[in-house]
């Protein structure tokens, strides 16, 4: 019998180059399996020589009689169609070819989050070292943002982190949300924003600062905006660091579910320390 | 209908106040339940203030919210679905007699004093429509097309930011234009750079992804420009690219083509240089492109896009127009894209406008800018002063010569030292009697200077911005409004600013002003784009009105000690949400000033909802009537301006003379896909408002910034002069001045001179009575320039009807609004000068011309 094979999606979870394995939360595959996250074997360790947690790729599952295995794993950049990440990824390119100092200097997974403070939705001073022995994802908004698949998106995503992990919140998991429009978002506004995903201020922060203190953060993590009127070109970052400071995943744009965003932060919080 | 009902929660809330438990009373019949608002506030006194405002028409739920003690003060007092047999024993005997949308009188409550409302039938149906509503406009702004973006200006933007810069750069302008230049400069040289596949050393990965936004990056600095054939160079080159290695490019890369050929083939035509009649819209047949190979193209791009995406209404739009210009619509259009030529024809016809510009020696092309119709000279002739956004454009002076021709003189009046400016406004600041000139600089930009210049009485003007203290800081503004605020005299200066705290200026009289906006209470930090003055409750002092383009705006009622407060809930005029140029105008004749309101949607398809008929997902223009007791109602609906335009530049007058004001609304947005027109609204009697763009043939399709509506020929109708241009030097257009064809009604022109009063006599309300053909009426006009982008002549041309005997002439004077001075005998068709507190008037000699010279066939 030939073998069946399939195309798969997904966002990289954990991977054990020593027993050839990895896992992924994989979107749906039609007429074979549900979106899940779920281990897969490669018959060729290169094949996953390069692979880290968070990335997104993609491979065909091949499915034979007693075994299936991944093969031809590609790592997939983000690239977006919607003018305005266009817009924000070409301004993006060009503010680098005045200083390309600006795309060496985003941190890259692995490497420790500098420590930062910004002030919250109720006005309290939050200090990322605070968070310590925590798993702690952040994302960046604008409130006046007006596009559904943007700010609104991420905000959504972790909307639904906040309700399939509402146990562990506050003790295993912190959401930070970052404005980059702090001459707007001042903490009341952030607070009436905070309101309509019903967000407990003690473990999910809506942050914001002076603009120095903003655009230091946005900085670290190579999270690009430009002021345009009251609207932003912006890039879209979803960040998750470890329990030991450490920068777990950046995950950019917006292709990928709440569910498997979910599922990397569940990977995360029962990750050996 | 059901209201949905968090009934018990708010009775529980009002447990302390208002409610008492009785038990359920044996054998009685279910007694039917009403709804109710609350206001409970701890004094007596307060109480019957509040119940003054109330019956003055004051918003129940807005002043609960505002002034209740009450726990349902978070919902406006709401009560659903009370049954009146549980209410305390006081609120029952308040409530005993009361009709549905009555209310009680005062009332003891435990906590304080009490006022109820009953709602009737009609205002519970609106509560769950206007829970409806809510939901569906917090999904609606979201479902917003936002216009395609083929401008480049945010390149060019960013490129300025990002340029070092000194901290002071703004005060210089001739500086500010110079690092303008090398950001353009260091921008063209980042493109090429990133266009290297090598770029970053061999190791260094170029994706194909990259390599494309480079690509659109350089077309994108060409269409800025206005050198559209490279840009569409650059961009085929990128569809190239993409059909080999990223397809699913293809649609964006195609939509981006549509445009960028629809603009070289409007430049291949000399459309923007030498339009003609040729963007007037609808565009008649007779003028359709004599080369058409660049519109072709763009219909072919436009074609497929529409093709791949129906519900595109821009698309839709542009490949309409598209075969306009090039001579094949309505025949041509693809079926399910035409929208059909009756969706334009005006439903009324005051006869058509002639664009006179050239022939009147008006030759300015420009970007955006802002445009002041005055009497710089005292010689009873209208000038013509302009600005351009550039940091390197030049104003200009437009001298009359009185004879139908103006004269450039830019370099003679001192004017074209001064570079950049977005708006102006004018005044006679310091009483010499002669007008001078506010530059508004850095909207939607970075911040920079403003301008204050000093008119010399000789057709000069000086800069004195620094001696007046207004040079630092450097703000974004593009609005600002001279309004006397404590009527000493003079004329103090607020100033909207964006992403900044407004800043209101007291007059010094000795040339010098101070910021008291924080002690004023006005340094409200927002995103204004708009701010006009009225004393629209005539109480002798003059208010506020600020729009802005992020969040409410406000209605600052002078407190008559220096100080204001923002009543625009209470008054019910909070606005759009993106509110853009605003302005006060009696457009009904009733004597009070009532607010038109423009929303501004980046968004061409919005404009196409109105002439498909299709329900809106933006805000619309807001018309709020004044009721004369210190509220406004939305008439919008009632009057036929519930449309969505991007008004830019707008202002009113009255085209027709019938003493009615109009609207002309100059529209579009910095994409070079916002291609539509401009619209000319007719007053019907303050009863309606109807689109007579088509029939007027004022309906530009280029960007629409300062307007102006002035009798320029001095015929005796108002003509409208309009800074025609967009945000990008490849959007500049010619200036356009449409001069009206008549209409036989009568008229009047009053140039007030204040001598308590400030001398240009800002907020001097003037009321004629006249008599048509017996019947007697009133016709209101307060001196100011008219709306917050574009400013008319200070003197005040006002339309009396046909057959209009004067039956008198009332100036309300500023600090004075219990004794008018009154003229009788006032003769019509002609310009008279009135001095404060003088018995008599004298005419201003004027004669009628033909604009662009010569000598007019037929006197009026």
């Amino acid at each position: 019998m030939a073998a069946e094979r399939h195309p798969v999606t997904g966002i990289v979870l954990r991977v054990d180059r020593a027993h050839g394995t990895f896992e992924a939360s994989c979107q749906e595959i039609p007429g074979y399996m549900a979106a899940m996250a779920m281990p897969f074997t490669v018959r060729d360790a290169a094949t996953i020589a390069g692979l880290q947690p968070g990335a997104d790729i993609d491979f065909t599952l091949v499915v034979e009689k007693n075994r299936s295995y991944a093969e031809g794993v590609r790592i997939h950049r983000y690239e977006p169609m919607e003018q305005e990440a266009l817009r924000a990824h070409r301004l993006q390119l060009l503010q680098e070819a005045q200083d390309p100092a600006l795309a060496a200097n985003a941190l890259k997974p692995g490497q420790a989050v500098l420590p930062f403070t910004l002030t919250d939705q109720t006005g309290a001073r939050v200090s990322l070292a605070q968070f310590a022995g925590k798993v702690v994802a952040i994302t960046f908004i604008y409130t006046s943002c007006p596009l559904p698949d943007y700010c609104v998106r991420l905000s959504n995503n972790f909307g639904r982190v906040n309700q399939r992990f509402a146990a562990g919140m506050g003790r295993d998991l912190i959401l930070l949300t970052i404005t980059f429009d702090p001459a707007h978002d001042d903490p009341a506004t952030l607070a009436q924003y905070a309101a309509r995903w019903k967000a407990d201020p003690h473990s999910w922060h809506f942050l914001t600062g002076t603009l120095s203190e903003v655009k230091a953060v946005c900085r670290m993590f190579g999270l690009d905006y430009w002021r345009e009127g009251i609207w932003f070109a912006h890039a879209l970052h979803t960040l998750v660091v470890d329990r030991q400071g450490k920068l777990a995943a950046n995950f950019e744009g917006n292709d990928f579910t709440p569910e498997q965003l979910g599922d990397f932060l569940a990977a995360e919080m029962t990750a050996h320390n | 209908m059901k209201v949905p009902k968090p009934v018990w929660p708010l009775l529980a809330g009002v447990l302390g106040s208002a409610l008492i438990f009785l038990h359920s009373m044996a054998g009685q019949q279910a007694p039917s339940t009403i709804t109710l608002r609350l206001i409970l506030v701890k004094s007596s006194d307060q109480a019957h203030l509040l119940q003054q405002r109330l019956q003055a028409g004051f918003d129940f739920g807005v002043l609960a919210r505002e002034e209740s003690v009450d726990p349902t003060a978070s919902d406006g007092g709401l009560m659903t679905d009370v049954n009146p047999t549980e209410l305390r024993a006081e609120m029952r005997d308040a409530l005993h007699g009361v009709a549905p949308g009555g209310l009680s009188p005062i009332f003891p409550l435990p906590g304080g004093f009490a006022i109820a409302k009953v709602l009737s039938a009609d205002e519970v149906a609106g509560l769950a429509a206007a829970a409806r509503s809510r939901q569906a406009a917090a999904q609606a702004e979201s479902s917003i097309q936002f216009d395609f973006d083929v401008s480049g200006i945010n390149e060019a933007e960013a490129a300025l930011v990002s340029q070092p810069k000194p901290a002071d750069w703004y005060l210089d302008l001739n500086a500010a234009c110079g690092y303008r230049k090398q950001s353009l400069a260091a921008l063209r040289q980042r493109i090429v750079t990133l266009e290297d596949p090598n770029y970053g050393g061999v190791q260094a990965h170029r994706t194909p992804y990259d390599l494309i936004a480079a690509r659109i990056a350089d077309g994108q600095y060409h269409i800025y420009l206005g050198e559209p054939d490279q840009a569409v160079a650059q961009w085929e080159i990128a569809r190239q690219m993409a059909q080999k290695e990223m397809p699913r490019y293809l649609p964006y890369m195609e939509k981006l083509l549509g445009v960028g050929y629809l603009q070289k083939a409007q430049t291949a035509n000399d459309l923007y240089r030498n339009p003609g009649d040729r963007c007037l819209f609808p565009i008649d047949p007779r003028y359709k492109f004599t080369n058409t190979a660049a519109s072709d193209q763009a219909i072919q791009f436009l074609t497929r896009t529409f093709e791949a995406k129906p519900d595109d209404l821009e698309t839709r739009w542009l490949l309409n127009l598209a075969h306009m210009f090039a001579g094949t619509y309505p025949a041509g259009v693809p079926k399910a894209a035409l929208i059909p030529p009756s969706a334009f024809a005006s439903a009324e016809d005051i006869g058509r406008f002639k664009d006179v510009a050239p022939q009147a020696g008006l030759n300015l092309f420009s970007e955006a800018g802002g445009l002041i119709v005055d009497d710089f000279e005292n010689n009873g002739l209208f000038d013509i002063v302009t600005s351009n956004w550039d940091l390197c454009a030049p104003m200009h002076y437009f001298h009359n010569n009185g004879d139908g021709t103006f004269s450039d003189r830019s370099e003679k009046s001192g004017l074209a030292a001064q570079l950049g400016g977005l708006n102006l406004i004018q005044a006679d600041y310091n009483n010499d009697g002669c007008t001078d000139i506010l530059v508004l600089r850095g909207g939607w930009e970075t911040a920079q200077r403003k301008s204050l210049l000093r008119n010399n009485c000789d057709g000069t003007f000086t800069d004195v911005t620094k001696d007046a203290g207004l040079a630092s800081p450097a703000t974004s503004t593009q609005t600002a409004v001279w309004l006397d605020i404590d009527n000493d005299g003079y004329p103090d200066l607020f100033v909207g600013n964006e992403n900044g705290p407004s800043q209101l200026f007291r007059n010094n009289r000795n040339g010098t002003f101070t910021d008291i906006a924080a002690a004023a209470g006005v340094d409200r930090v927002a995103f204004t784009k708009g701010a006009v003055a009225e004393d629209y409750d005539h109480d002798g002092f003059m208010d506020l009105y600020v729009s802005n383009y992020r969040g409410d705006n406000a209605l600052y009622r002078n407190n008559h000690d220096g100080t204001f407060t923002d009543v625009a809930r209470q008054a019910g005029v909070t606005g759009t949400g993106h509110s853009f140029p605003v302005w006060f105008f009696d457009y009904d004749n009733d004597g009070w000033a009532d607010l038109l309101v423009t929303s501004y949607n980046m968004s061409t398809a919005e404009t196409v909802r109105n002439y498909l008929g299709l329900p809106h997902f933006a805000g619309t223009l807001k018309l709020y009537r004044n009721l004369g007791n210190g509220a406004f109602r939305d008439v919008t609906a009632a009057v036929g301006l519930n449309k969505s335009y991007m008004p830019m530049g707008s202002n009113f007058g009255d085209i027709d003379n019938d003493g009615y004001p109009d609207i002309y609304l100059g529209a579009g947005n910095p994409s070079y896909a916002s291609l539509v027109p401009h619209v000319l609204l007719h007053n019907r009697q303050g009863k309606a408002f109807v689109d007579v763009t088509a029939s007027s043939g004022t309906g530009e399709i280029h960007k629409g910034h300062g307007v102006a509506f002035a009798d320029i020929d001095s015929d005796g109708d108002e003509d409208i002069l309009t800074v025609t241009g967009g945000a990008a030097p490849g959007d500049s257009h010619l200036f356009r001045l449409f001069e009206n064809p008549g209409h036989g009604n009568d008229w009047i022109a009053v140039k007030l001179q204040g001598t308590k009063a400030n001398r240009s006599a800002l907020g001097a309300r003037i009321k004629v009575t006249v008599k048509n053909a017996g019947r007697e009426r009133s016709v209101y006009r307060t001196v100011s320039s008219g709306g917050s982008f574009g400013a008319s002549p200070l003197e005040q041309h006002i339309g009396l009807g046909e057959a209009a005997q004067i039956v008198s002439l009332e100036i309300v004077w500023p600090g004075d609004p219990d004794r008018p001075q009154r003229f009788t005998g006032v003769p019509v068709n002609q310009a008279i000068a009135i001095k404060q507190g003088a018995t008599e008037f004298s005419p201003i000699e004027r004669h009628a011309v033909r604009l662009g010279g010569g000598k007019r066939m037929v006197e009026p």
